[in-house]
């Protein structure tokens, strides 16, 4: 009986920390038509009848991490960027890595056809999207909104999304069908460069803070693992056994180590 | 005239090698002037590249009175920092305030010449803090109307610029962007306050890459540039000569292009015949914009267009003397073949003309004229005598015997004496009275004519006879020519002799006679009626005849039988 619920749970709570985890304000999600009324409904109703724990935790070893966006020119010499200094890249990244890794929690027992999460809005604005780095279930609606003032021309081989110029404030979405890496990238702006990772059995992501690299779940109790993804794939050492209890807060001891890859 | 021939031919040779010496330097020229082009058109690319390069040092510098502000960076990192809107809405209105009093400094930086088009001074998370109009108004051309919003749009933010990250990560960096349609040159400095660890945002300036800034690049690089962005002309710096729409259809398959993506730049392209232009792809942010260098070539479609483009000094460049020289030496030479193979002879036959109208000759001479000239006088010659015969007057031809002696009845024209007895009666024609049988005299004129088959008793020097078809008969109008002259001539000592004397000469013609009645007994022709008065007479006018037409000196007649017949030939015997 018990076994049976955690999956539905799961996937209710999960809609919950989406919204919590992203910052994403309910009227927003509602002009966008992501969110119909009576889900939301049934999904606050759900929430409220599983209570989730927070769970708190950190990453560790991030300032090692190097985009491949920003390396990409260093090794194809002849798309380098002239006018810059390439050896100073490294120094920049750390400060805004909420935006590149994304913290994802697997169920310890793994489900058949896990359902969607709750739709993920993700923004194209200053050269770049937010977040970079997304990992679903396969059937997660995604859905990307042009914050620049001038539109941009989203493509990606793996989404079958050609040019279609995403004018400012427009939205253009896309549902993973099966597991996989979909890369989206935009002619015009080669800093803009997205991977959306589908897997199974995904119970929640979160995103470090950029001031110390903490992050916050919202997870049913249970027996977790945890992967940090970076540049659409898997990298340091994912943490398992991570339990979440029945009552009250939980802290993980030890940080999520993100600078080796484990692919 | 052969020689003039050769010089006409000479000419032809020498002309046609000259057009196509100048063909194969006009060639020349254009290849050389491909090649410079191409050369000249990287060393734009390069010039334009240096100057961006130059720019953006510039550029940055241009942004310290800025960055360096202390107002700025106080109010900016009360902005970061704040823990309420309101606080934070106050500071906002009050880092505006030190941008507007500040952006002055920044303008007459550098000599004013590198200031940006707007500022907008991001925080740590590469949030919008302020913005600030430099030099351009937003939306009238220079800058699109969305800079305007930028401060009131949350989501707006520059954190995935390169050029941002750096400095907010402590570092002076330059790029290119493109938005929209607009490309833009990037100067972005970190914000530092004292005391902080980590600048607490960053100073970025913008400029339009616009018509106004690439005139002036394309004049301080003397270049002809066109910046395009996909595929598109965004703005252009050429002198009137250059259309930039020329572009327009390279622009639209430039993505296409290979050598623009992989080795960012493309091989000097015909825009049109005379126009290259080679298209750069820009680095940075906006790699997928360019700029395209155009350069006019000057080729020669065909050689005399390299007269009109001489320059003015050319002719001190010219070897005067040498084509003077050639101009003489050719005109000369030509003259004088020209004298040589017509005036001459014309004169010469213009003389001979002369003496025929006032009467000192009877005809003209061809042997003294040569060429077509000896020809004309034999065209001339035959022309008088067919109007003397035609008027009933006396050929002076000597091989028209018959015309002379009258027809021999039943014999060949050109046969010997015949029996008037044997012949039918036939009139006399011209300078024959009493004669009323004639004989022909073949001249051995022509080298055609055959030599008398059966010789008997005849001249020492008369040819030796040959077989062969028959001999043609005489021709009227066949020309004399030296070489056909001489088959019959006798030698000249032989020929001489007789001609010294009048005695000589008749017992000569009466050796001649006997052999000629010799030979028609043999050939059984009757030989009544021809006394020796008549036969010498008949020879006299040949004589004299052959004398006046051939310029020699003698005439010796020899007897041969032609077809069983008897039959005289006269030669003309000249000095030699």
């Amino acid at each position: 009986m018990e076994r049976k619920q955690v999956p539905r749970l799961q996937k209710r709570a999960t809609k919950v920390t989406v919204l919590f985890v992203n910052r994403i304000r309910v009227t927003e999600a509602l002009r966008l038509g992501l969110l119909a009324a009576p889900a939301l409904s049934l999904t606050l109703g759900s929430a409220l009848a599983a209570p989730t724990i927070q769970l708190k935790g950190r990453i560790s070893g991030y300032e090692k991490l190097v985009p491949e966006v920003s390396t990409e020119p260093q090794r194809t010499p002849q798309t380098s960027y002239a006018w810059r200094i390439p050896w100073a890249l490294r120094a920049r990244f750390p400060l805004l890595v909420s935006r590149e890794i994304c913290v994802v929690a697997f169920p310890a027992n793994a489900v058949k056809d896990a359902p969607a999460l709750d739709p993920v809005l993700i923004k194209v604005t200053g050269g770049r999207t937010n977040p970079v780095t997304l990992v679903v279930t396969p059937g997660t609606r995604i859905a990307f909104k042009n914050g620049d003032p001038f539109a941009h021309d989203l493509t990606s081989a793996a989404a079958n999304w050609s040019r279609a110029p995403l004018q400012p404030g427009g939205t253009r979405e896309w549902s993973p069908t099966a597991p996989g890496v979909a890369e989206f990238r935009d002619e015009f702006f080669p800093s803009v460069r997205t991977f959306v990772v589908a897997e199974k059995n995904v119970a929640a992501f979160a995103f470090p803070s950029d001031k110390d690299g903490s992050f916050v779940f919202s997870l049913p109790a249970g027996d977790y693992t945890l992967k940090a993804y970076f540049g659409g794939h898997p990298v340091g050492k994912p943490m398992t056994d991570v339990k979440v209890p029945q009552r009250g807060p939980a802290e993980l001891k030890e940080a999520l180590v993100v600078s080796a890859e484990s692919k | 005239m052969i020689l003039s021939r050769f010089w006409y031919a000479l000419l032809a040779v020498l002309a046609a090698t000259a057009v196509g010496f100048a063909f194969a330097l006009t060639f020349l020229y254009n290849q050389r002037e491909e090649s410079h082009n191409a050369t000249q058109l990287a060393a734009d690319s390069q010039t334009v590249e240096w100057a961006f390069k130059i720019d953006s040092r510039r550029r940055l510098d241009a942004l310290i009175p800025l960055a360096a502000n202390p107002a700025i960076a106080s109010h900016a990192s009360e902005i970061v920092n704040a823990s309420d809107a309101n606080k934070a809405s106050n500071h906002r209105r009050e880092l505006k305030k030190a941008l507007v009093t500040v952006s002055p400094a920044a303008k007459e930086a550098n000599g004013g010449s590198y200031a940006p088009d707007v500022v907008i001074i991001v925080g740590r998370d590469a949030h919008v803090l302020g913005f600030e109009r430099v030099l351009a108004e937003a939306g009238k051309g220079r800058l699109p109307a969305w800079f305007d919003t930028i401060e009131q749009n949350p989501d707006f933010e520059l954190g995935g610029y390169f050029a941002v990250l750096d400095a907010l990560g402590g570092f002076e960096r330059d790029d290119l962007w493109q938005l929209g349609d607009h490309i833009f040159l990037v100067a972005a400095r970190p914000i530092v306050v004292e005391g902080a660890t980590q600048p607490i945002g960053a100073i970025v300036g913008l400029k339009a890459i616009d018509d106004d800034f690439v005139k002036a690049l394309a004049k301080s690089t003397r270049t002809s540039i066109v910046f395009f962005a996909r595929g598109k002309r965004v703005s252009a710096g050429t002198d009137g000569s250059r259309d930039p729409a020329e572009l327009d259809e390279e622009l639209a398959t430039l993505a296409h292009n290979q050598d623009f993506k992989d080795k960012m730049r493309t091989e000097p392209r015909a825009i049109r015949p005379s126009v290259s232009a080679t298209f750069v792809r820009l680095p940075g942010e906006a790699s997928m914009a360019g700029f395209a260098v155009i350069r006019q070539s000057d080729y020669l479609s065909t050689p005399l267009e390299a007269q009109v483009r001489l320059p003015q000094n050319f002719k001190e460049h010219l070897p005067v003397p040498l084509l003077g020289a050639i101009v003489a030496i050719t005109f000369l030479l030509g003259l004088a073949l020209t004298y040589l193979e017509h005036t001459i002879p014309l004169r010469a036959l213009r003389r001979q003309a002369t003496e025929l109208m006032q009467g000192d000759t009877d005809s003209l001479a061809p042997a003294k004229l040569r060429g077509v000239y000896r020809e004309a006088a034999d065209a001339i010659n035959d022309g008088i005598e067919r109007v003397l015969i035609k008027r009933g007057g006396m050929s002076s031809r000597p091989a028209d015997l018959s015309a002379i002696l009258g027809p021999v009845g039943g014999q060949n024209q050109m046969s010997a004496f015949a029996l008037p007895g044997n012949e039918p009666a036939s009139t006399p024609v011209s300078g024959g009275p009493g004669f009323a049988p004639g004989f022909g005299i073949p001249v051995s004129t022509s080298p055609s004519a055959p030599p008398p088959a059966p010789r008997h008793n005849a001249s020492p020097s008369a040819p030796p006879p040959r077989k062969g078809p028959p001999p043609p008969p005489p021709r009227m109008r066949q020309p004399v020519d030296n070489e056909a002259t001489a088959v019959g001539m006798a030698p000249p000592e032989r020929a001489r002799a007789p001609s010294t004397s009048q005695t000589t000469e008749e017992a000569d013609w009466l050796r001649v006679y006997e052999e000629f009645l010799s030979m028609k007994r043999q050939c059984g022709e009757p030989v009544e009626g021809l006394t020796f008065t008549k036969f010498a007479a008949t020879l006299r006018k040949n004589r004299d005849a052959l004398m006046s037409r051939h310029a020699c000196t003698a005439v010796r007649f020899t007897v041969y039988a032609k077809e069983g017949k008897a039959q005289l030939k006269a030669s003309p015997v000249r000095d030699s």
